[in-house]
This record gives structure tokens, C-alpha cells and sequence, in this order.
């Protein structure tokens, strides 16, 4: 059976995938410096939450911070 | 495999339901990391941080995880296929993707909410609780999901070599099926 001639990818994909690269090196690059401060990482770094919410949570909530992780 | 079109009907309008309902809930999500980053009342403030944890788990994330299985549905379902059309594809991962990011930011919305139910500001110190990360996350995820919508709407040419290769599986298996037939008159 003969190769089955393709096309490549159409230019609207090419052009998505790069933003989509380029973001994600972004977010990678915040991640490592230290300004993703904001994300997920603040609980498990340096930035942990003040230890009076962990013990609200732990007094008054079912579920702590963090006690919904995936 | 392909399913009937009355199924394929109830899983298209869930779909559609389940996507457009995450989107929207986004939005006010947008709205609400907005009145809590420029509102002047504490009260205001802390109920916005109070609300987004409970809300998150009651509807973005079901609505979420309906808009993902409801398209994995409609996609294996029918001819479209889930791997033979970049828009699908593309879609497939925008929609994991924000998921994702969505169940990992549940931490930090409960720690806002938790920060929120502690605060005892009564409107002169906000600045410990004013956060822009919800509006930034949240806009960044309307975005994802606008683009998704666009892409559902226009369709956007464009075969995988997958899809065209089974394009071309069943184009080749049509035309033997007619060579074998013999014509009517």
C-alpha cells in the first residue's frame, strides 16, 4: 500500500501552539523566580498562610486549606 | 462508533449547557475578584473571598468536569472523532488545561476564604485581603474558554495525519463497498 500523502499542520495551529509554548515557558519562568507567588506553590513554599487560618479552618471547616488537593 | 441521534442530541445540548455555564460562572467570577479588589467595604471584601471557595466546588468545577465528559462524549460519538480535527484536539486541551489549573487554585481560594473568615478589618486595613490573583486567574480562564467557544462556532479547517489517514481508510472502504454493488436502474 502506498504512503498515504498528508498535509502539515495548518498555520492557525502553528501560530496557537507557539503562544501556547511561549506561555507556558512564562508561567515556568514566574514559577522558578518566585513572582507565581500567587499560585498553589504559596502553600507549600516559603509563603505559608498565617497559622491563625490554618487553625480556623481546623476549628470551624470540615476541610482545611489545601484539604480539597487534587 | 456512533451513537443515536436523539443520544447524540441530549449529549450536544449538555455539552453546550456545561460549557457555556462554566464560562458565565467564570465571568462572575471576574466580576467578583473585581468588587473585591476595588470595593471600599470590608464586609463586601471578605464575603467575595467567602463565596469563591463554596462556589467553586458547587459550580465551576462540576460544570467543568461536565463540559470535559460531555465532550469526550459527543466527540467519540460521532464522526468527528476526538484526535482527527485540530479544533477538537485543541479544544480537548484548553479544556484540560483550565481544569486543571481550576482544581490546583481551589487552594488558594481556600486560603483567601479562610483569611477572609479570620480577618477582623472593618474597612481601614484591606490590604491584607485584597488579592488580584483571582482576577487574573479567572480572566486568563475566560479567556481559555472563549477561545473554545470560538473554535466550537467556527470550526476551523485543518486534519490531523490521524484523521486523514482515516479520511482516507473510509473513503477507500466506501469505494470498494459501491465497485461490489452492482448499479440500479
Amino acid at each position: 500500500m502506498p504512503d498515504l500523502p498528508t498535509t502539515g499542520a495548518p498555520r492557525w495551529v502553528k501560530v496557537s501552539a507557539a503562544i501556547a509554548v511561549v506561555a507556558a515557558l512564562l508561567v515556568v519562568a514566574l514559577l522558578l523566580t518566585g513572582g507565581g507567588s500567587h499560585g498553589p506553590g504559596r502553600h507549600t513554599g516559603s509563603q505559608a498562610p498565617p497559622s491563625n487560618v490554618t487553625e480556623s479552618w481546623a476549628a470551624g471547616h470540615t476541610s482545611p486549606p489545601g484539604g480539597h488537593t487534587p | 462508533m456512533t451513537t443515536r441521534p436523539r443520544l447524540r442530541r441530549f449529549v450536544l445540548t449538555a455539552h453546550v449547557v456545561s460549557s457555556v455555564g462554566w464560562l458565565g460562572a467564570v465571568a462572575v467570577f471576574v466580576a467578583l475578584g473585581i468588587v473585591a479588589m476595588t470595593s471600599q467595604d470590608a464586609q463586601v471584601v471578605r464575603a467575595v473571598y467567602l463565596v469563591m471557595e463554596p462556589a467553586s466546588w458547587t459550580v465551576l468545577i462540576p460544570f467543568a468536569i461536565a463540559s470535559l465528559l460531555t465532550g469526550l462524549l459527543q466527540s467519540l460519538g460521532t464522526k468527528w472523532g476526538l484526535f482527527r480535527h485540530y479544533w477538537i484536539l485543541t479544544k480537548l486541551l484548553v479544556n484540560v488545561v483550565a481544569l486543571v489549573v481550576l482544581l490546583l487554585y481551589t487552594q488558594t481560594l481556600s486560603y483567601l476564604a479562610g483569611l477572609a473568615a479570620v480577618s477582623t478589618s472593618s474597612g481601614g486595613d484591606l490590604s491584607g485581603l485584597r488579592n488580584p490573583s483571582p482576577v487574573f486567574h479567572a480572566g486568563l480562564g475566560l479567556l481559555l474558554l472563549l477561545t473554545a467557544a470560538a473554535l466550537s462556532v467556527y470550526k476551523p479547517r485543518g486534519m490531523t495525519r490521524y484523521g486523514q489517514r482515516k479520511q482516507h481508510e473510509q473513503r477507500t472502504a466506501s469505494a470498494a463497498v459501491d465497485a461490489a454493488t452492482p448499479a440500479r436502474r
